[in-house]
């Protein structure tokens, strides 16, 4: 599963359960959507950080690396470089 | 004569301090004879469209100036404004419109498209006024909508705005809280309630034109009553807190920074998600004078480093409900090195009388026994809107004035007092939590799961969090042949419950664990969620 599959899957079956969306836009804005609240992003850090194998720095817990599937796919590469 | 109605606040600051700046969103801002101006022409429009005294007024916005400036403009039309949180489910907030009887909405173009598409029946209300730039016209069924734009309003034009006169004790607001009859309840409260509150914490923190308050939480939540009204009060500014940023601790804390914040009052848990990942070393908070923290409990450990990064402040550790507003509070000292510390919720405010009762009755009155918190003073609010049974169980007679119908709120909260005269959260008498601020009563959302046609029964089980304060998970007895799963329950609360109040996770069993007296065991199965491996805690 590319980085992009994994992230929209945990997405879809833990954080935005229940809005009966099948599907997410690589660009569509998670958080003008508000599926991504404090509790729903400490989670999907956690996930982040144990399934790429990454540490993701608080400065960079910010909304431009966490808007869509595609700002997020960014940062987990950036970070697997570093 | 003193100001005796909410918005008599903002007429004396308008006339004191016409220039100085009211309000603040992002690039935005309004002075207070705007402020002013504008929420007159938005009095004359709820006029014209057949608001009178004692109305409900709905307003459902989320944080910008137009909030502002409608809110004062139901109040100046003699109205009563109720919060509709534009984020909540759109049958929970019918459910409010219904419940209160609202017939006029004030929202935005946008805001009232989205609750007729997401709503299964026609909307209970008759008229909108929408707030708006844009000239859209908008057809919702028989509602009829008129719409205004503040950037164009002509000065000096009120919208034949007409002064309405009234006492201090007609209803100024509904708040709603969860309730655990599966519906949320509206907190009706005065004038007189509110102001009560306002003119005290006004003087006690020394509350100046020249303090800049960061307006953290939603209309809907009470502590707005401290940002919004104190400030108005004083000449100061309010600074509204995109509701992003507190998602993202690290652009909190560069917001406080950039707008030299001086005051800030929000739930604990926001607070300690800004000491552990803000990153507070890299930013100056020099600013603030003031950080109140309510609502959940505070961790020893996060309190310690939010005091060494905001030298110039004094932390207060505040106690409240919207039955009866803010009514302790505990000015913190120095912090004890022992990270177990419970932070005490203090003494009254000055202009309250707080007393706890034992099992007997009796005022408690020795170090370390315990009794239940009761409320005495013109903050206690009148009862829930319209619900004369629930309202008679919490806003009791005075136990104290046996001759007389003299009421206080009792709050369900169980306290000891310290060696100091200092009271002591020890618990509940029921089966509410506080999860990041936000009051829950495990039966709202109990009531929601059981009414799926595939439960039999379910549990809201709290765990505590040093983040959070609670998180909530849920237990599920499934109907015999029945194999109901986690989505499709989620599925079933969204619409039906606030995102905050919808268990993080589910776990099915076949029957639930019984006490001896027939009561779901609680305590064991929590004891068995924390244990178990099913539970990922991340």
């Amino acid at each position: 599963m590319s980085v992009l599959e994994s992230l929209e899957n945990y997405l879809l079956t833990e954080i935005a359960v229940g809005l009966g969306k099948k599907t997410l836009g690589p660009d569509e804005d998670l958080l003008e959507l508000g599926i991504i609240d404090s509790l729903g992003l400490m989670k999907l850090i956690s996930f982040m950080e144990e399934d790429f194998g990454i540490r993701i720095p608080d400065e960079e817990v910010i909304p431009e690396n966490f808007q869509s599937l595609n700002c997020m796919a960014k940062l987990v590469e950036l970070q697997v470089q570093n | 004569m003193r100001d005796y109605l909410l918005h008599h606040l903002l007429q004396r600051s308008a006339l004191q301090y016409p220039d100085n700046v009211a309000v603040i969103f992002k690039e935005k801002s309004v002075t207070y004879s705007d402020l002013e101006r504008q929420s007159s022409s938005i009095a004359g429009a709820l006029q014209q469209l057949g608001i009178r005294k004692g109305d409900r007024v709905g307003i459902m916005f989320s944080k910008s100036i137009e909030q502002i400036v409608a809110l004062f403009g139901i109040l100046k039309s003699g109205a009563i404004y109720v919060p509709l949180d534009p984020a909540a489910p759109a049958a929970r907030v019918e459910y409010m419109i219904r419940h209160c009887g609202i017939e006029c909405l004030i929202t935005t173009p946008g805001n009232l498209k989205l609750l007729s598409l997401n709503s299964e029946d026609a909307l209970g209300i008759s008229t909108a006024l929408l707030i708006g730039t844009d000239a859209e016209v908008v057809n919702h069924g028989t509602i009829v909508s008129k719409s205004l734009s503040l950037d164009v309003e002509a000065a000096g034009d009120h919208g034949g705005f007409q002064a309405v006169e009234m006492s201090d004790s007609s209803p100024a607001y509904i708040l709603h809280t969860s309730g655990s009859t599966g519906n949320p309840k509206g907190v009706a409260i005065s004038h007189l309630n509110a102001l009560t509150f306002i003119e005290m914490a006004a003087s006690y923190f020394d509350v100046t034109a020249s303090d800049r308050f960061c307006s953290h939480a939603p209309l809907h939540f009470d502590l707005s009553v401290f940002d919004i009204f104190v400030a108005i009060k004083q000449g100061a500014a309010i600074v509204l807190l995109p509701e992003m940023l507190s998602t993202f601790p690290v652009k909190l804390a560069e917001y406080i920074d950039k707008e030299q914040i001086t005051v800030w009052n929000s739930v604990s848990s926001v607070l300690t998600l800004l000491a552990d990942k803000g990153v507070l070393e890299s930013r100056n908070l020099d600013s603030l004078r003031l950080v109140h923290f309510s609502g959940d409990i505070m961790p020893v450990k996060y309190l310690r480093l939010l005091a060494q990064r905001m030298k110039n402040a004094a932390f207060y550790n505040i106690y409240g409900q919207t039955e009866a507003n803010s009514s302790l509070c505990y000015p913190i000292g120095a912090i004890p090195d022992d990270d177990s510390w419970r932070i005490p919720i203090g003494k009254p405010f000055p202009n309250f009388d707080v007393f706890a009762l034992n099992g007997e009755r009796q005022v408690v009155s020795h170090p370390g026994d315990e009794g239940e918190l009761y409320v005495s003073s013109s903050t206690v609010a009148y009862g829930y809107w319209n619900d004369r049974d629930m309202s008679g169980e919490k806003f009791v007679p005075d136990p104290r004035y046996p001759f007389l119908d003299k009421i206080v709120y009792k709050t369900g909260d169980l306290v000891r007092i310290d060696e100091d005269g200092n009271y002591l959260f020890s618990g509940r008498t029921d089966h509410m939590v506080k999860s990041r601020g936000y009051r829950i009563e495990l039966a709202e959302i109990e009531t929601v799961l059981s009414g799926h046609p595939d439960v039999v029964a379910a549990v809201a089980i709290p765990i505590p969090d040093d983040l959070v304060g609670n998180r909530i998970f849920a237990v599920i007895a499934p109907a015999s042949g029945c194999s109901v799963g986690t989505e499709e329950l989620f599925r079933y609360c969204t619409p039906r419950l606030p995102k905050y109040m919808i268990p993080e996770t589910m776990a099915f069993r076949d029957s639930l664990p019984m006490t001896s007296s027939g009561k779901v065991d609680r305590k064991k199965l929590g004891e068995e969620l924390v244990n178990s491996e099913e539970w990922a805690f991340p």
